[in-house]
């Protein structure tokens, strides 16, 4: 069959074709059984997406747009009042923020520092880091919101571990209902494979992550850190008729490679 | 007599925000299933839904009313999406495996698993790439017109049927050969 008759085809149905062009096609259709059927697949298809289920938002989505809304008159009338305007960051930008004044301050901390030097400039400096480590873990706990929680797990990338947010990122890893989240969850454990914890807590999510990208994602991940450990239950995976082919064949280069 | 969009979007430029309410309204249900649709996601198409709502209210200064207020709502919806896959460099599930897609089904809508010709559809759809996936679900599922779409991707007419037609024939061959199994 030609394309331009599969193209008319689509056309006809959507119902914008001229009289003529309409003519020359049903002339077609009555002559055709191969277009008659092309026509009837792509018509039952047309009216499936026709009837497709709308679905509906959650009211909170309103509601936060109204309160958005009034904040917005809020801070426009404080600013009208001659008061010091407030800069609103996006999240990201607050949690690389916080990632990077923990980091400045572990430096300033091991650099810059002197016992006899302002207390109460380090005081403001260490509130700074607590407030910071607060908002990459509420990110991280927000059960409402998976984008804010892959925001908290991608962005997290401070230089020294800090084990409530990693064994919150392990809960993530283990417990959260977003593949995205949960494949962010593991690329970020992935910076503290040196603590055993971490390790311990990759190599058994290995035995229980059903999806295929996170399976993935922790069998290279398990090759980068030349952990042999990983080899007994790559087997497993290897062995399993269940599994996807393309994680199995993952699993078989990764026991290749660490042999 | 209804007031336009565009009359609703130029009241908000200049101040009067709590008009944006009634665009909320108009639009807040199109964009959500537009997101959810073509990432399978209810908790991330409600946030970037709430992201374009934001953004328009943001950038509202910016709006020039040269283009219909709806193509101008969609292109920030498009920006929020291609924002958010950049951002978080997050290599997403590429769902060909029909269990896979069941899963992500159940937890989009009980319906659309129980309906056998429903859930075929959306496996289908999820064997197309993203621009093909999106200009199904702008003119197909929202029947919005080849004018509408052209307005929102800046291309010609004649380029968003061309990419209609390759779209809805992969789509069929898609759903037929799974039909089939």
């Amino acid at each position: 069959m030609e394309d331009k008759h599969k193209s008319l085809l689509i056309e006809y149905i959507a119902g914008n074709l001229d009289n003529e062009q309409m003519a020359d096609l049903e002339r077609l259709l009555a002559e055709d059984p191969e277009i008659l059927r092309e026509y009837e697949a792509l018509k039952k298809l047309t009216a499936l997406m026709a009837e497709d289920v709308e679905l509906e938002p959650d009211s909170t989505l309103r509601e936060d747009f109204l309160l958005e809304i009034e904040r917005e008159l809020d801070e426009i009338e404080s600013n009208s009042t001659g008061q010091v305007k407030t800069i609103r960051f996006p999240l990201p930008w607050k949690i690389a923020a916080s990632v990077a004044v923990i980091a400045i301050s572990f430096f300033a901390g091991k650099w810059v520092w002197q016992p006899d030097e302002d207390q109460v400039g380090l005081a403001g400096l260490k509130e700074e880091i607590r407030l910071n480590r607060e908002l990459v873990l509420s990110s991280l706990r927000d059960e409402h919101s998976a984008s804010r929680r892959l925001n908290g797990a991608v962005s997290y990338t401070a230089g020294s571990p800090d084990m409530e947010i990693i064994n919150t990122l392990i809960h993530v890893m283990n417990e959260d209902d977003n593949v995205n989240v949960r494949l962010a969850a593991v690329q970020a454990l992935a910076r503290f494979a040196e603590q055993p914890v971490v390790t311990a807590a990759l190599l058994s999510a290995l035995q229980v992550q059903s999806e295929a990208v996170v399976q993935i994602s922790l069998i290279n991940l398990m090759v980068d850190l030349h952990e042999k450990r990983a080899v007994g239950e790559l087997q497993k995976i290897i062995d399993n008729d269940t599994a996807l082919q393309v994680v199995r064949d993952e699993a078989h280069m990764a026991v290749f490679k660490l042999i | 007599m209804t007031v336009t969009d565009e009359a609703l979007m130029q009241q908000v430029k200049h101040g009067d925000l709590r008009k944006a309410s009634d665009l909320f309204d108009r639009y807040n249900k199109a964009l959500y299933n537009f997101f959810v649709k073509i990432m399978f996601d209810r908790d991330l198409g409600h946030d970037l839904t709430q992201n374009v709502f934001l953004r328009m209210m943001k950038y509202r200064k910016t709006y020039r009313g040269d283009k219909p207020f709806k193509a101008w709502l969609y292109q920030i919806a498009r920006n929020v999406y291609a924002d958010h896959f950049r951002k978080n460099k997050i290599k997403y599930a590429d769902l060909t495996d029909v269990e896979q897609v069941n899963d992500h089904l159940m937890s989009v809508d009980e319906k659309l698993v129980n309906d056998e010709r429903e859930k075929l559809l959306y496996i289908s759809l999820y064997r197309l790439n993203t621009e093909q996936r999106e200009i199904l679900i702008l003119t197909r599922f929202q029947e919005m017109k080849y004018e509408e779409v052209s307005q929102i991707l800046d291309i010609s007419v004649a380029n968003v049927k061309v990419r209609v037609h390759r779209a809805m024939h992969k789509l069929k061959e898609a759903y037929l050969q799974l039909e089939n199994i």
